[in-house]
């Protein structure tokens, strides 16, 4: 995640693995930064890119729905591969100036690009249209030889340049791209210029193999970068993967991004099979993006244990009308913020019974769906902050059923006084980490005390905005042995002399007070408190999914591949 | 350096260092449960892989042999497939068949790397392809019926496309 950050120029080594390898050359790194950059921000244009480039590379990133960063950061590496080699063999031709060559050559491009448009719609592509068979064996046979023939020029060709070195570096980088398949049919056609490029280059340095470039330029130009081995596969006919087992079929589909996974499903019946498998689709993160209708259905049944859908706007009707019981095996689940209907939640909360850690923050919740949660009782981490419809009932059911609750956040929720003294009887004393911010006028010194009976080991306590609380409660404090986290902030009752009272709580090292002293108060309970760390935590952390700026984990669980 | 003989499904035999020989957890069991270690003359049959395979798989095993074991929590290991070396690039650089040939040979080996690499591989060739290009890359034939291919259609559309 970190090598990701700073995409500049420099960093292209850590974006673009094979380019590091290879090139030395600086410029040719710059352009290639440059490119990236450009293809990433399209905020400039640089004057080689190609259009489609940019145009490629947004597609990737606007469309690239369940694709992880990781993937669309190797298309990317993938385009800016094929734009080295483009500046590449550019400096084939004219080794010394790579980057100034790039424009003029863009130039004459064109004019090769026109000239073998109409018969670059037979290359690849169209090869694989061509359904008639025996068109196919001629055609075949031709490109074999061909190639047989292109690789015996290109091996003479580096032979004779290997002198001047840069042959290897040369060769390789559309190598790897050409290998690793990274790119897709577009990216395919964007090779065009670098391919007419290079046949370009073959014309004006061998004009002894022109005969073969130019039959080569219409039928096969984009096999220049395949060796014939790569290439006969094609006509082959011959589908290996009946050869795999569907574990070795796994195997290969573990390696391939959501987005990939459900465009396999649509190839065959096998692949929409294996693609199925619980295996596959242990995480799972949909974060702020729009669910089509009855797809959160299909996502629960593929057996998701980390599903995060945090802003994920869920599409009704989330679930199919009529569908008999089934239990998913859902464990850790962030619809924060997320926009669903009471009914979608309700039908989804009632397929889980192995929750461990949800989040509902600032969701629409009622009795019913409060029911639910609470048979989940392997329940450990909680966040309801904001959400809204608790109620003192659902409260006290949660709180008697989630035995195992080791973290709740249930900050802002209006509760009401009732509300709150469910919740201080009834919280399960495994309780170590509570946030009950924002209790106006219904949260007492009383529940302080109650709580400190209930949860007598809690670490972390916040009660800010508990307007209603005074001075006394300091001492119900107090009594928390192990507490190292206290917040109580804007709790205007209480004076600021009470705060050095905290100094005999030798397990308290965090106090929030945010909203209550002047500077100069500060100073002085900072100096009678030298230990404390005094307004470090603006905001809670208690039972968040995420927290700061990281959002490819919940709860620590990565939820990507 | 002990060596021993690995016979091809067309028997033809691999004079292997056994260090070499032993990067596949199925030679390495078959050597210590039947106590052919010591044995210099011994042969291990493996007529699951013809001799073409068998020479590519010690030569990438010949290459790696100084390779850290790939560790067993597969779940902690983030999920690249952008981190194949150039050496194996170029090794990989194969007809389908024979890459197909050489994961299945990896998997009956049981060489955890090469199976990875292998994969992975295959892996990038399917990335960022259309359904169709995919069936015609790897020959596969379409075998939905139309209101089958509707309804996967339905249920492999998630998201909202942007």
């Amino acid at each position: 995640m970190s090598s990701r950050k700073h995409r500049g120029c420099e960093n292209m080594e850590n974006f673009c693995p094979v380019t590091r390898k290879r090139s030395t050359n600086k410029n040719q790194v710059s352009v290639v930064g440059a490119l990236v950059s450009t293809t990433k921000s399209s905020q400039y244009e640089h004057p080689s890119s190609p259009p489609a480039l940019t145009f490629e590379a947004l597609e990737e990133m606007g469309i690239g729905m369940l694709d992880s960063e990781e993937s669309s950061s190797s298309a990317l590496s993938a385009i800016a591969l094929a734009v080295s080699a483009g500046v590449t063999s550019d400096d084939n031709s004219n080794e010394t100036t790579p980057y100034a060559s790039v424009p003029r050559m863009a130039h004459k491009l064109q004019h090769t690009q026109r000239l073998s448009m109409g018969a670059t719609g037979d290359t690849t592509l169209d090869i694989h249209a061509v359904e008639d068979s025996l068109a196919m064996c001629r055609q075949s046979a031709e490109n074999l030889q061909i190639l047989a023939q292109t690789k015996r020029s290109a091996l003479c060709s580096e032979g004779s340049s290997n002198s001047n070195s840069p042959s290897k570096r040369l060769r390789n980088p559309l190598v790897a791209v050409t290998c690793n398949n990274q790119i897709d049919g577009t990216a395919l056609l964007n090779f065009q210029p670098s391919t007419s490029r290079l046949a370009q280059g073959c014309l004006t340095k061998k004009p002894s193999s022109a005969q073969i470039t130019t039959r080569m330029i219409p039928r096969d130009g984009f096999f220049v970068f395949r060796t014939p081995a790569m290439s006969a596969h094609i006509s082959s006919g011959i589908n290996y993967f009946e050869r795999l087992s569907d574990e070795i079929l796994l195997d290969i589909f573990k390696w391939l991004p959501k987005k990939t996974l459900l465009r396999m499903a649509t190839v065959c019946r096998r692949f929409n099979r294996c693609s199925h498998d619980d295996s596959l689709w242990t995480r799972l993160d949909l974060g702020l993006r729009t669910i089509r209708p009855r797809a959160l259905e299909e996502i629960v049944r593929r057996g998701v244990l980390v599903l995060r859908l945090a802003q994920t706007s869920i599409q009704e009707p989330a679930f199919a009308p009529l569908t008999e019981a089934f239990t998913v095996r859902l464990q850790y689940l962030d619809l924060s913020m997320a926009s669903i209907t009471r009914s979608s939640l309700l039908r989804l909360l009632s397929h889980c019974r192995h929750l461990k850690k949800i989040s509902l923050e600032n969701t629409e919740l009622d009795d019913s769906i409060c029911a639910e949660i609470a048979k989940n009782e392997a329940l450990e981490a909680v966040n309801l902050t904001m959400a809204r419809g608790l109620t003192a009932n659902s409260v006290r059911l949660m709180m008697k059923s989630l035995i195992s609750l080791s973290s709740l956040n249930i900050s802002w929720t209006d509760l009401s006084a009732d509300a709150v003294t469910a919740l201080v009887t009834h919280i399960s004393s495994n309780v170590i980490r509570l946030n009950i911010a924002g209790c106006r006028r219904v949260l007492f010194d009383s529940h302080v005390a109650s709580l400190q009976n209930r949860c007598p080991q809690l670490l972390e306590l916040d009660l800010s905005d508990c307007n209603s609380l005074t001075p006394t409660v300091i001492t119900a404090i107090m009594k928390f042995k192990m507490l190292e986290y206290l917040s109580v902030s804007r709790c205007y009752l209480i004076p600021a002399t009470k705060f050095i009272e905290l100094k005999s709580m030798p397990s308290l090292t965090y106090l929030d007070i945010f909203g209550m002293l002047s500077d100069a108060a500060m100073e002085v309970l900072e100096k009678q408190l030298p230990k404390m760390g005094i307004n470090k935590f603006i905001h809670s952390s208690v039972s968040r999914p995420t927290v700061g700026t990281r959002r490819t984990s919940i709860w620590g669980l990565r939820t990507r591949d | 350096m002990p060596s021993i003989k690995l016979q091809s499904s067309d028997e033809e035999i691999f004079d292997t260092d056994i260090q070499i020989a032993k990067c596949s957890g199925t030679i390495k069991t078959m050597l210590e449960d039947c106590g052919m270690e010591d044995d210099e003359n011994a042969i291990v049959p493996l007529p699951n892989v013809n001799s073409t395979i068998l020479r590519k798989v010690l030569t990438w095993a010949h290459y790696h042999k100084d390779d850290p074991q790939p560790s067993e929590d597969d779940e902690s290991k983030e999920k690249r497939t952008d981190d194949i070396i150039s050496w194996d690039a170029d090794f990989l650089k194969v007809d389908q068949g024979t890459l197909f040939e050489l994961i299945l040979a990896a998997n009956y080996l049981d060489i955890k790397g090469l199976l990875e690499l292998t994969c992975k591989t295959v892996a990038n060739m399917i990335k960022g392809k259309t359904p169709e290009e995919i069936r015609k890359t790897f020959n596969i034939k379409k075998d939905f019926t139309p209101a089958e291919e509707e309804q996967v259609r339905k249920e492999n559309e998630w998201c909202e496309e942007k």
